[in-house]
């Protein structure tokens, strides 16, 4: 193993506790609300990491770009799936839990 | 029947031609081709396959399926700046959930704030108002004319500060066609 196979493994490593404790949170976290809190920012970074680190392990540029590619699409779906939840529990009237 | 199909055919053609209309084919359209031609690039590997790329890349550049009547382009400096904020803010927005989940307590303190806008047009304040959703505890809610409601984990004054500092940052990554560039 050369190097950047080292740091593409760490980045491996690094972005799998954030889906877990994302996880954690859905399981957690009381409401709809604080539960997409969890799930859109922690699975977003983690999937940033393992897609970064795969992308040097694989030492192809090309890969790397779509690999990127992929985490970006994922970022808007996820922003966008998160927004249109939340406004959708809000506007049928679903109290946010502690307020 | 309600309607015949004579005037189903009509009511679709001038559905078509409205959104021709609002095509604005000139704006931006170097870059659009540059960008979607790296796209077509990255998906197929670095292998090419223009004979099919070339036309896709082409009429995805020229015909918009969502156009507005806004008209502006990305500010490159303003890219720039962003990239690093944004990298930087996702995760520390990362630890921050991660720590409420795992932490024995699960401090949460969630409130609904409103939000005013200060930065000017549609594209800016949707871009916002998605962003905000990757961002430390903020999550949007609910989107208006006026503003947007926001659903948040922490201390108010301090996500409200942060969340004005972001709209600053992507103020800039928009600029208005007919303005110079600062």
């Amino acid at each position: 193993m050369n190097t950047w196979q080292w740091i593409g493994g760490l980045l491996v490593f690094l972005g799998i506790p954030f889906f877990l404790l994302g996880t954690l949170g859905l399981l957690r976290f009381p409401d709809v609300y604080t539960r997409l809190h969890a799930l859109a920012k922690a699975d977003n970074v983690g999937l940033g990491l393992v897609c970064i680190g795969l992308g040097i392990q694989s030492g192809s540029v090309v890969l790397l770009l779509k690999l990127i590619l992929i985490w970006v699409l994922m970022l808007i779906a996820s922003a966008t799936a998160a927004g249109l939840i939340a406004r959708t529990a809000l506007s049928r009237g679903l109290r946010p839990w502690g307020t | 029947m309600t309607k015949s199909w004579r005037q189903a055919v009509q009511e679709r053609t001038a559905g078509v031609m409205r959104w021709l209309g609002m095509q604005q084919t000139g704006v931006g359209l170097p870059l659009r081709i540059l960008a979607y031609a790296g796209i077509w690039w990255i998906i197929t590997g670095g292998e090419g396959g223009w004979l099919w790329g070339l036309p896709a890349v082409l009429v995805a550049a020229l015909f918009n399926p969502f156009p507005t009547t806004e008209r502006w382009r990305w500010r490159l400096r303003g890219v720039l700046a962003f990239v690093p904020v944004f990298a930087w803010l996702s995760l520390r927005s990362a630890v921050d959930v991660a720590w409420r989940a795992v932490h024995p307590s699960r401090p949460l303190h969630p409130a609904l704030v409103d939000y005013a806008w200060n930065v000017e047009g549609g594209h800016a304040r949707v871009f916002l108002a998605n962003l905000i959703n990757l961002m430390p505890g903020t999550l949007c809610v609910r989107f208006t004319e006026q503003g947007m409601t926001v659903h948040i984990l922490g201390d108010p004054a301090r996500t409200i500060a942060g969340l004005e500092r972001l709209e600053a940052v992507v103020g800039r990554l928009f600029q208005p066609l007919g303005e110079k560039d600062d």
